[in-house]
């Protein structure tokens, strides 16, 4: 037992050791990425990397419903004799206001300012001017793409006027920006939330958000990979993404029970900042699935080469009876094939991109809110919550909530290779084990307040077996409602039960069964 | 391994701090950020490639369709007949949950390779993923209302095609719960609890490139799959191996056959070719015994396919 601690003891500290190599600043790619036709394989990626970018060059898509964050501005001086310029005068804040495009809706609002922040890195897109729009930057281009390439190098600010002062760009204007041009400088909180994560939330979420950062494998339940954009407490439908609130609140309280720690002391602006980077890497990573999807079945190595020697034949065939002038060759062939994915990728992008954007964007979430308001914590209504939960829950919560219901010796099917898992119990999306919750302990991860309880039960935990239950208990859904904050009382209540009574039974102090059992988390 | 549990916290706090303390430095490493605008600006440098309805060199075109329309049909059958039927998944009595109701009467048959006597395979899914061009709008044989019960712990029935947008009635006709849950590739999953005689209205908002798992979390032998098409041009085989796709236009196609029991198709590119009106293309498709023993046979291999790893 000794050296087996002396072991991990050992491995943590040696695992601190690549965490001080400069961190892989590179995201990974998915394996069924990598096991696409190596063609197909790099068209994705090279898709994915001009949409996305990569953590130290990041591409801020203005597709995706991410607030990269923006700070308006204006050039206020410029060296008059200058043909060309990397650097002038600006004033943030208060600009633009006149020639509104009717796109901004923030206008009432001021529009924030930079302060002391470091700008160097960020993009900055001209407004109005010559260069509005992009079209005359020279370097403007990537990819064959319009993109607004220049970036800033540094601001420094006036001492004595905290909205002007210089800014310089990494890029040479020629000619330079006029006076009273307007820009944007696009993606602090890109930025921010980046250097953000590195410090605080890659060594167990990963670089790439895919939950395989160094410190995971010592984890139960591992960090969240939110590749597949799917979180287990959020406020809104199971089919919906979690608000910017939801993913707020699981920062700054953490999951109890689990390593997700909390992370009270950020600033507003850090969190906001961090909250958009997870959003970001969740949008590439779901992008990248849905991509590969499309493809996986007809481009996958071998299904490809099967495909290819069928084409061949066929291919033969046509030669021999005239209609194919040219005798096809498995490289020829190969090309087509490949070719036909190729022209397949624009479309399934532009596709794929816009459903997630709808996904993402807020007015398409619903929030649950219960149509009635919960029900006085009564005995009554505890044992009628009683009564249901043996009916639902106790198959996998079990008759007194400990999480060892029948379905802990069940075999589940893994629903990517459909075959079954090799051991018991119930296994989430990501393939992880996990156990219904042993609700003696009073512990919830996803939030312990009434509501959030109650919106665990009625939309069932996103991305695991428990079901949702909506609409199951009544079909009266005012009724249903109030049946499910009957449940929510009795889940409050069973931590205090004693074992094999009922929740009828007035709860004895000495009922916490798992009082004695240190915690295993 | 108890005592490994008291220093795993211990072993994470260093972790962490080694994380905090940025001694990666990897915190003052400052991205560049470039700008890409929402819609793409037409730029033809994206498109290396030919754009639809570029000719693909070497290929002389087809003559154009004369119109008209034929028929593809056959049986799909094991090579060298029979395979061993699976044990049941469930024995008359022995349901770990709800006894009185699931398998209470009778066993719950494996429903994954349903062989008949002459070696057909039922349940097999033979579909285009695209439309073809020119087709129609219906077969004219598809049913017209889709029920999918959950009766004696059984999804009933077990396979089923249907058209986006088409509504599946989901039903539970036993006393105890049942939850429908889909899982698709591409499109909005669904997961209902229903009590006794409750129903759902199941949609797919997408088409999918292969049929979807269908489960019950409760009772976790509980499989059916659903295959959602744009198109009306996907079929199930039925108990004896036999399928019939007509009014398939004249021209090639490529069908996909699927079945659940293999990890990947069985044929992705099919070709049939109807050459004129009123063709009737026949085929018997042997399929390898062990390629149908892929998935969930008795050897527990397991095969990563997690689009999560
Ligand atoms: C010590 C490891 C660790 C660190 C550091 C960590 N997390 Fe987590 N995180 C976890 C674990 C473990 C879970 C999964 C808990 C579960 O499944 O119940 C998780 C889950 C999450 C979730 C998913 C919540 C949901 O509803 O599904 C989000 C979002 C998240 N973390 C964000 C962050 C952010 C942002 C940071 C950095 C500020 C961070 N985490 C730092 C371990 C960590
Ligand atoms: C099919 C199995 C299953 C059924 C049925 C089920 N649950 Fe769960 N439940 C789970 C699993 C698994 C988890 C843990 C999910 C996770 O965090 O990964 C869970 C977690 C919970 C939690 C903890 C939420 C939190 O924030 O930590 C509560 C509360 C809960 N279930 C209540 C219920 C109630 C009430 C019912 C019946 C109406 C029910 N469950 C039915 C499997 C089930």
């Amino acid at each position: 037992m000794r050296v087996l601690q002396l072991l991990i003891l050992t491995l943590a500290f040696a695992a601190c050791l690549p965490g001080c190599d400069p961190p892989e600043s590179t995201f990974v790619y998915n394996t069924k990425t990598e096991e696409l036709t190596r063609d197909v394989g790099s068209a994705v990626k090279e898709r994915l990397d001009g949409d996305f970018g990569s953590p130290k060059n990041s591409v801020a898509w203005l597709r995706m419903p991410v607030d990269y964050g923006t700070f308006k501005g204006e050039v206020v001086e410029v060296d008059e004799d200058a043909s060309s310029a990397y650097q002038f005068r600006v004033k943030f804040g208060s600009n633009g206001d006149e020639e509104t495009d009717g796109e901004d809706e923030e206008d009432g609002q001021a529009s924030p300012t930079p302060g002391e922040m470091n700008l160097a890195g960020l993009a900055i897109i001209w407004k109005s001017g010559d260069y509005a729009g992009g079209s005359q930057i020279d370097g403007g281009k990537r990819d064959g793409e319009k993109l607004a390439t220049l970036q800033v190098a540094a601001w420094s600010k006036d001492e004595e006027n905290g909205e002007e002062g210089l800014l310089s760009l990494r890029q040479l204007m020629d000619p330079p920006p006029a006076v009273g041009d307007t820009f944007e400088i696009v993606g602090h909180k890109l930025s921010f939330g980046r250097q953000l994560y590195a410090a605080h939330c890659q060594h167990c979420h990963g670089t790439s958000g895919d939950g395989a950062g160094p410190t995971a494998e010592y984890l139960n339940p591992r960090p969240r990979d939110y590749r597949p954009g799917k979180f287990k407490f959020q406020s809104t439908l199971k089919t919906n993404r979690p608000t910017d609130g939801d993913l707020q609140r699981i920062i700054k309280k953490g999951i109890p029970g689990t390593y997700m720690p909390s992370f009270l002391l950020l600033e507003d602006d850090e969190m906001d900042s961090i909250v958009q980077y997870v959003k970001w890497l969740s949008m590439r990573g779901e992008y990248e699935i849905k991509l590969v999807t499309q493809l996986y079945f007809d481009y996958e190595k071998v299904v490809f080469d099967e495909a290819v020697e069928s084409a061949l034949e066929d291919g033969l065939e046509e030669f021999e009876d005239g209609t194919r002038d040219e005798k096809p060759t498995k490289r020829s062939i190969q090309d087509e094939l490949i070719e036909t994915a190729n022209a397949d990728l624009p479309d399934i992008a532009e596709q794929e991109s816009n459903v997630l954007k709808d996904a993402w964007t807020k007015e398409n979430m619903t929030v649950v809110v219960p149509l009635v308001a919960r029900t006085p914590d009564t005995a009554e209504s505890r044992a009628r919550g009683r009564v249901l939960y043996v009916q639902n829950c106790a198959a996998c919560h079990g008759a007194t909530g400990r999480g060892d219901g029948e379905q802990v010796n069940a075999y589940m099917v893994n629903d990517q290779t459909r075959e079954k898992y090799p051991e018991p119990g119930l296994f989430d999306d990501w393939g992880q084990s996990i156990k219904p919750r042993n609700l003696t302990r009073g512990i919830y991860r996803g939030g312990r307040r009434p509501i959030d309880l109650f919106r665990r039960v009625f939309e069932g935990i996103n991305g695991t077996p428990m079901p949702p239950f909506k609409g199951k208990f009544d079909n009266d859904k005012k009724i249903n409602d109030a049946r499910t904050w009957d449940l929510v009382n009795y889940i409050y209540h069973i931590p205090f039960e004693s074992r094999g009574k009922s929740a009828g039974d007035s709860a004895t102090k000495h009922g916490r069964t798992a009082a004695s059992t240190p915690s295993t988390r | 391994m108890k005592h490994v549990k008291v220093y795993l916290p211990i072993a994470v706090a260093a972790l962490l701090l080694a994380g905090v303390s940025g001694c990666g430095g990897g915190a003052t490493d400052v991205p560049t950020i470039t700008v890409k605008p929402a819609e793409e600006a037409a730029s033809p440098s994206t498109d290396v490639t030919p754009t639809n309805g570029a000719k693909t060199p070497g290929v002389v075109e087809p003559p154009p369709t004369t119109g008209g329309f034929g028929t593809f049909m056959g049986r799909v059958v094991i090579k060298g007949g029979g395979v061993e039927s699976r044990p049941a998944l469930v024995l008359k009595g022995k349901a770990a949950l709800d006894p009185a109701v699931c398998a209470a009467t009778a066993d719950i048959p494996d429903q994954s390779l349903l062989v008949s006597a002459d070696g057909g395979l039922a349940n097999v899914f033979v579909f285009l993923k695209k439309a073809p061009k020119n087709g129609k709008d219906s077969l004219g044989t598809e049913a017209e209302v889709l029920l999918l019960d959950q009766q004696g712990c059984i999804f009933e029935p077990h396979a089923m095609v249907v058209r986006t947008g088409t509504p599946i009635t989901v039903k539970n006709s036993d006393s105890k719960p049942h939850n429908v849950k889909t899982k698709p590739a591409l499109g909005q999953p669904y997961d209902k609890s229903l009590n006794q005689n409750q129903t759902g209205e199941l949609v797919y908002d997408r088409p999918e490139p292969v049929p979807v798992g269908v489960e019950c979390n409760f009772h976790t032998w509980m499989r059916a799959y659903q295959l959602p098409l744009d198109h009306p041009y996907g079929v199930i085989t039925k108990a004896d191996g036999s399928f019939e796709i007509p009014n398939l236009p004249v021209g090639t196609h490529q069908f996909v056959i699927w079945h659940e029991r293999s990890t990947r198709s069985l044929f992705s590119r099919f070709k049939v070719k109807i050459k004129s009106d009123g063709d009737v293309v026949k085929e018997t498709i042997e399929v390898e015994a062990a390629k149908l023993t892929d998935v969930g046979g008795a050897k527990t291999k397991t095969i990563k396919l997690s689009l999560n790893r």
